[in-house]
């Protein structure tokens, strides 16, 4: 019995462990296929890729790359003017800001009341990654010291001994039957 | 029941509505329309060529007021306040200048609608394409309130009329007569 719940056990912890390389795998790949936006010169990459940052002015939830509005298209012309005259992402990004105010990019700031954003998100998962480690602490704790009585024990004892007593004679055909009916201490 | 579990959930909710109360304010302050990063600064240049050939330079009108307001005849709102530009420039005109960015992509629709609906102020046509990106404009018509420094005294998002853009500029500052 023992053995078969370690044996289980064991497989659950090789499975946890097949789960979490898994992920990691998957993360991994997900990372590298994006790839990284080129951040100089002059491209459609770029020019994207700094688009997508941009929020249209016309449209509701779009981007300055997803939309055709007129408002979007000039927005586009002008980070490409400022691609070919040599400008960096930040100072691209910077000059509409500059114009629209912080809620003309989609990406919240990393500062003042917008790094709510970025924060938020990872102390909470902190917090739930702990109150898990905290409540599978206690469950293992809990289930590995169950509450038993003397009464149990003893009645335990003598099902245990009935059950021995049984196996010697010759009615051992009738199995642990015996045992699990009523037993008297 | 945990002993700790109300001290936790206390925390999470105290958390959570604080979280909700930052977000609520700043979100509020954010979405206000007429909130623009320009006011207060040095006004973008704003150079260009009206529908008579004329030049119009903003830098030349250092010492008024000036409205530049932008507007496109597709855009209803834009239609509906220009009665109340021209009665703001027939009654202010001599010390408020009053100055229209037409959209570079209807010039001649624009020239029309001067024509039909009358209006007697610049009306820049040509070399003022980026006059809208450089503004920040958002949606037509707005119009931006120049006070005689160069400064940018106040963005007005919509339509106006001529007894608010009145008020406006005496709110900042400006003498009307």
């Amino acid at each position: 019995m023992t053995a078969s719940r370690g044996v289980a056990g064991r497989a659950v912890r090789q499975q946890w462990w097949w789960w979490t390389l898994m992920g990691v795998v998957a993360v991994g790949a997900l990372v590298v296929g994006a790839g990284t936006p080129p951040t100089e010169g002059v491209s459609d990459d770029r020019l994207f890729a700094l688009s997508a940052q941009l929020k249209c002015q016309q449209c509701v939830g779009e981007s300055v790359a997803d939309s055709q509005s007129p408002s979007a298209i000039q927005f586009r012309q002008e980070v490409s003017e400022q691609m070919a005259r040599g400008r960096t992402d930040a100072e691209i990004l910077n000059f509409f800001v500059e114009r629209y105010g912080q809620e003309v990019l989609l990406t919240p700031p990393a500062t003042g009341v917008g790094s709510l954003v970025w924060i938020v998100p990872v102390v909470g998962l902190a917090g739930a990654v702990l109150l898990l480690v905290g409540s599978f602490r206690r469950w293992r704790t809990t289930a590995g010291t169950p509450d038993v009585s003397d009464e149990d024990v003893d009645r335990v004892r003598a099902a245990q001994q009935v059950r021995r007593d049984g196996s010697a004679g010759p009615s051992d055909a009738e199995g642990p039957t015996d045992a699990e009916g009523p037993t008297e201490a | 029941m945990n002993r700790r579990t109300p001290i936790v959930a206390g925390i999470v909710g105290v958390a959570v509505l604080a979280l909700v109360a930052v977000f609520a304010i700043s979100t509020g302050s954010e979405e206000r329309p007429d909130a623009s990063p320009l006011v207060g600064g040095l006004t973008p240049e704003l150079a260009g060529s009206t529908f008579d050939g004329r030049s119009f330079d903003i830098d030349e009108h250092r010492g008024q007021w000036v409205v530049v307001n932008f507007f496109a005849t597709w855009c209803p709102p834009c239609v509906e306040e220009h009665p109340e530009l021209i009665a703001f420039d027939e009654r202010f005109g001599e010390q408020v200048q009053l100055v229209s960015v037409a959209d570079p992509t209807e010039i001649d629709q624009a020239e029309q609608f001067f024509i039909d609906e009358g209006g007697d102020w610049p009306v820049l046509t040509e070399g003022a394409e980026s006059a809208s990106l450089d503004f920040g404009v958002k949606k037509l018509p707005e119009s931006y309130l120049v006070d005689p420094m160069g400064t940018v005294a106040a963005k007005i998002y919509g339509g106006v009329t001529a007894a608010e853009l009145a008020e406006l500029v005496r709110d900042r500052g400006g003498d009307l007569r």
